[in-house]
């Protein structure tokens, strides 16, 4: 199983721009661009506070696909 | 190909390294076979650090005009940070038994190089540049695949 995300697509929709998405949950624009290409894996913190800020809910930006 | 603020700073500390091997290693190393002396080695160890601090005075002071946003120590900077400086650490733990061995074989096989202090020096200075290289060059690594 792999955890992977739409970060990107809600991210998108809500029009705001990596750099954006950093600073309002305290990452830099590298981290949403690795989360975004599935090359990071973030903590439940980071996770919780990405979903809290894109008012998404965390089960459905954050879903696992299997191999 | 665009490379962030902590990057460039990894580069920094790599160009370092390279610098260090180049114009300070020689001088251990001609001095390997000698009784390594402070007194005389005083001067290169003056040189070394006078040169370290320009160094990283002029490098990090031309990063902060050029690159004005502060630099944001997050999750991914700490994950990154623990595994190069474990790998750092493990490559420490290495040397450290390297060095034993050294000194044992100094007293088992006689060992010309290592009789004097300045092989041994010369060994642990090489061991620092090399570890600290290779610490940054994976840090750097893990910075563009992770």
């Amino acid at each position: 199983m792999v955890l992977k995300n739409i970060l990107r697509e809600v991210r998108q929709k809500k029009k705001l721009t990596q750099e954006e998405l950093g600073d309002s949950v305290g990452v830099s624009r590298q981290t949403i661009i690795s989360i975004e290409t599935y090359r990071y894996k973030p903590t439940l913190e980071l996770a919780m506070k990405l979903s809290m800020k894109l008012n998404f809910k965390i089960d459905k930006l954050f879903y696992f696909e299997k191999d | 190909m665009n490379f962030s603020k902590k990057e460039i700073s990894i580069f920094i500390e790599i160009l370092f390294s390279i610098l260090f091997a180049i114009f300070f290693l020689p001088y251990f190393y001609d001095n390997r076979f000698e009784i390594y002396d402070l007194n005389t080695s005083v001067n290169k160890l003056i040189h070394i650090t006078i040169f370290s601090i320009i160094y990283f005075s002029l490098a990090y002071g031309l990063l902060e005009i050029f690159i004005r946003k502060k630099l944001i120590n997050d999750e991914r900077d700490i994950l990154i940070d623990l595994k190069s400086y474990k790998l750092g650490y493990i490559l420490y733990e290495i040397s450290l038994f390297s060095f034993i061995g050294v000194i044992l074989s100094v007293a088992i096989f006689d060992s010309q190089m290592y009789q004097n202090s300045g092989g041994l020096v010369f060994m642990i200075v090489l061991w620092l540049v090399l570890v600290s290289f290779i610490k940054s060059a994976y840090q750097l690594y893990l910075y563009r695949t992770s």
